[in-house]
């Protein structure tokens, strides 16, 4: 008999749609990411007030992350036992490219501590560890290609050693041209 | 006064990196740091209120005292450059 793979709750954003478990949980694909993911943050009323200040790649994570979570899931979960397993392909590419821009005119040279900050892929890991108070262990890796297959067994060789007993896992990457988040709750 | 408070608005929208609040959503008279304030600044914005208020308008910020009767709202920021602006 061949061994069916498990499905775990799971939310994608991409192409303006967040999807929750196989359904359309919002949708609008006319508009460009910033005002799509700010729909989003309303639509799901998140009322985050630091969600603002965020970078786009953080905003993705964040609305992915808070999309999967919002009927409680990690309640009763103590925060040392909630692990976080993330990848992309363009670390924060992005913000990289705004802040060097920032810095690049020696005359006029004002470097941004808010856009700093956000140059680092594992904030995202941070943003959404501060939102659900999650101090347990977590991993951010750069590849080419979501290898879906060798973070959940991460996520869950994570969970067999004792180092965790929920782990959100997933993948998030932003460009100018592009978006995609995929998350999911491996218990 | 109304003009320069319109004029901030934007300028702190650029300087704190808001892309996605538009000047309309920030109330003049809303204390910039309390807790309830939607734009939920902390004290790396007021870095970046220092910065913008030296980098725009040539004003020095020289003590945290200071800083924390300038940063209260927008009309006390836009009331600070009026006086001090070089």
């Amino acid at each position: 008999m061949i061994p069916t793979e498990k499905i775990y709750p799971c939310c994608e954003i991409k192409a303006g749609e967040i999807i929750l478990d196989g359904k359309v949980l919002y949708e609008n694909k006319e508009l460009p990411f910033p005002k799509f993911i700010k729909g989003a943050y309303k639509a799901l009323e998140l009322n985050y007030p630091k969600f603002h200040k965020m970078d786009r790649l953080c905003k993705l994570a964040f609305v992915a992350a808070n999309a999967l979570l919002k009927e409680g899931q990690l309640e009763g979960y103590a925060p040392s036992d909630i692990g976080i397993v993330m990848a992309n392909s363009k670390a924060t590419l992005h913000t990289d490219s705004k802040y060097a821009d920032s810095i690049k005119d020696r005359a006029d040279y004002f470097p941004s501590p808010a856009v700093f900050v956000y140059t680092l892929p594992n904030i995202m890991v941070g943003e959404i560890c501060i939102k659900y108070k999650i101090k347990g262990e977590s991993v951010f890796f750069v590849s080419n290609t979501f290898d879906k297959k060798m973070l959940t067994e991460y996520s869950q060789d994570m969970i067999e050693t004792g180092n965790a007993k929920i782990c959100l896992m997933g993948w998030v990457d932003y460009t100018d041209t592009d978006y995609h988040a995929i998350l999911y709750l491996i218990q | 006064m109304e003009e320069l408070i319109e004029k901030l608005k934007v300028q702190i929208i650029k300087q704190l990196n808001l892309e996605d609040v538009e000047p309309n959503e920030i109330d003049p008279e809303k204390m910039l740091f309390d807790a309830d304030n939607e734009l939920g600044l902390d004290s790396i914005d007021a870095l970046e209120l220092i910065v913008l208020l030296d980098k725009e308008y040539g004003i020095k910020v020289k003590s945290q005292e200071e800083g924390k009767s300038i940063f209260q709202s927008l009309v006390t920021m836009a009331e600070y450059i009026l006086e001090h602006q070089k």
